[in-house]
Protein backbone atom coordinates (compact mmCIF):
# COMPACT_ATOMS: atom_id res chain seq x y z
CA UNK A 1 0.00 0.00 0.00
CA UNK A 2 1.21 3.48 -0.85
CA UNK A 3 1.99 6.02 1.87
CA UNK A 4 -0.84 8.25 0.64
CA UNK A 5 -3.45 5.52 0.97
CA UNK A 6 -2.24 4.45 4.41
CA UNK A 7 -2.21 8.06 5.61
CA UNK A 8 -5.72 8.60 4.29
CA UNK A 9 -7.07 5.46 5.98
CA UNK A 10 -5.39 6.42 9.24
CA UNK A 11 -6.68 10.01 9.04
CA UNK A 12 -10.22 8.71 8.55
CA UNK A 13 -9.98 6.23 11.43
CA UNK A 14 -8.33 8.69 13.83
CA UNK A 15 -10.92 11.33 13.03
CA UNK A 16 -13.70 8.85 13.82
CA UNK A 17 -11.95 7.98 17.08
CA UNK A 18 -11.72 11.65 18.10
CA UNK A 19 -15.37 12.22 17.28
CA UNK A 20 -16.62 9.07 19.01
CA UNK A 21 -14.47 9.92 22.02
CA UNK A 22 -16.13 13.32 22.30
CA UNK A 23 -19.56 11.71 21.91
CA UNK A 24 -18.81 9.18 24.64
CA UNK A 25 -17.87 11.97 27.05
CA UNK A 26 -21.54 12.93 27.11
CA UNK A 27 -22.97 9.42 26.44
CA UNK A 28 -21.00 7.18 28.77
CA UNK A 29 -23.57 4.38 28.73
CA UNK A 30 -23.98 4.15 24.99
CA UNK A 31 -22.88 0.55 24.45
CA UNK A 32 -23.01 0.71 20.67
CA UNK A 33 -20.85 3.84 20.51
CA UNK A 34 -18.34 2.25 22.89
CA UNK A 35 -18.08 -0.92 20.80
CA UNK A 36 -17.67 1.12 17.63
CA UNK A 37 -15.04 3.26 19.36
CA UNK A 38 -13.07 0.18 20.42
CA UNK A 39 -13.17 -1.36 16.97
CA UNK A 40 -12.05 1.91 15.36
CA UNK A 41 -9.12 2.16 17.77
CA UNK A 42 -8.14 -1.41 16.93
CA UNK A 43 -8.25 -0.76 13.19
CA UNK A 44 -6.37 2.53 13.56
CA UNK A 45 -3.68 0.77 15.59
CA UNK A 46 -3.15 -1.76 12.82
CA UNK A 47 -2.92 0.89 10.10
CA UNK A 48 -0.59 3.00 12.28
CA UNK A 49 1.71 0.01 12.81
CA UNK A 50 1.88 -0.71 9.09
CA UNK A 51 2.51 2.96 8.29
CA UNK A 52 5.24 3.34 10.89
CA UNK A 53 7.02 0.16 9.80
CA UNK A 54 7.22 1.44 6.24
CA UNK A 55 7.51 5.20 6.60
CA UNK A 56 8.89 5.87 10.05
CA UNK A 57 7.46 7.09 13.35
CA UNK A 58 4.32 9.21 13.48
CA UNK A 59 4.76 10.43 17.02
CA UNK A 60 7.63 12.24 18.67
CA UNK A 61 7.14 9.95 21.64
CA UNK A 62 6.16 6.27 22.11
CA UNK A 63 6.61 5.35 18.46
CA UNK A 64 9.03 2.49 17.76
CA UNK A 65 12.47 3.54 16.58
CA UNK A 66 12.86 0.85 13.90
CA UNK A 67 16.27 0.00 12.45
CA UNK A 68 17.46 3.57 12.29
CA UNK A 69 16.21 6.96 13.54
CA UNK A 70 13.77 8.35 11.01
CA UNK A 71 11.91 11.01 13.00
CA UNK A 72 13.68 14.01 11.40
CA UNK A 73 13.01 12.69 7.89
CA UNK A 74 10.95 14.73 5.49
CA UNK A 75 8.24 15.27 4.46
CA UNK A 76 6.51 17.13 7.28
CA UNK A 77 2.75 17.69 7.47
CA UNK A 78 3.01 21.29 6.30
CA UNK A 79 4.73 20.20 3.10
CA UNK A 80 2.52 19.52 0.14
CA UNK A 81 3.97 16.12 -0.72
CA UNK A 82 3.20 14.86 2.76
CA UNK A 83 -0.54 15.08 2.34
CA UNK A 84 -2.76 12.87 0.27
CA UNK A 85 -4.84 14.20 -2.58
CA UNK A 86 -8.48 14.89 -1.96
CA UNK A 87 -10.59 12.83 -4.30
CA UNK A 88 -12.30 15.02 -6.83
CA UNK A 89 -9.93 17.89 -6.22
CA UNK A 90 -7.96 18.77 -9.30
CA UNK A 91 -8.35 22.47 -9.03
CA UNK A 92 -5.44 24.67 -10.00
CA UNK A 93 -3.97 27.05 -7.47
CA UNK B 1 2.18 15.75 28.12
CA UNK B 2 2.30 17.45 24.77
CA UNK B 3 3.25 15.07 21.94
CA UNK B 4 3.94 15.97 18.35
CA UNK B 5 2.04 13.84 15.86
CA UNK B 6 3.41 13.86 12.34
CA UNK B 7 0.05 14.06 10.61
CA UNK B 8 -3.04 16.24 10.45
CA UNK B 9 -6.31 15.50 12.21
CA UNK B 10 -8.17 16.66 9.15
CA UNK B 11 -6.71 17.15 5.68
CA UNK B 12 -6.47 20.63 4.24
CA UNK B 13 -6.29 21.79 0.69
CA UNK B 14 -5.11 25.30 0.08
CA UNK B 15 -7.07 26.60 -2.89
CA UNK B 16 -6.18 30.26 -2.61
CA UNK B 17 -3.31 31.97 -0.81
CA UNK B 18 -3.82 35.27 1.00
CA UNK B 19 -0.60 36.64 2.51
CA UNK B 20 -2.34 39.70 4.00
CA UNK B 21 -4.85 37.58 5.93
CA UNK B 22 -2.07 35.15 6.87
CA UNK B 23 -0.14 38.04 8.41
CA UNK B 24 -3.10 39.09 10.53
CA UNK B 25 -3.68 35.53 11.73
CA UNK B 26 -0.04 34.89 12.62
CA UNK B 27 0.11 38.05 14.76
CA UNK B 28 -2.88 36.72 16.71
CA UNK B 29 -0.92 33.52 17.39
CA UNK B 30 1.84 35.57 18.93
CA UNK B 31 4.10 35.98 15.94
CA UNK B 32 4.98 39.28 14.33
Amino acid sequence: MERDELLKDLTILDFMAVDLGLFLNTHENDREALLTYNSIIERADRVRQTYEKMYGPLCSFRSYGGDYWRWPEEPWPWEEEFNFEFSGGGEER
Amino acid sequence: MWIYEKKLEYPIKIKKTNPRLAKVIITQYGGR
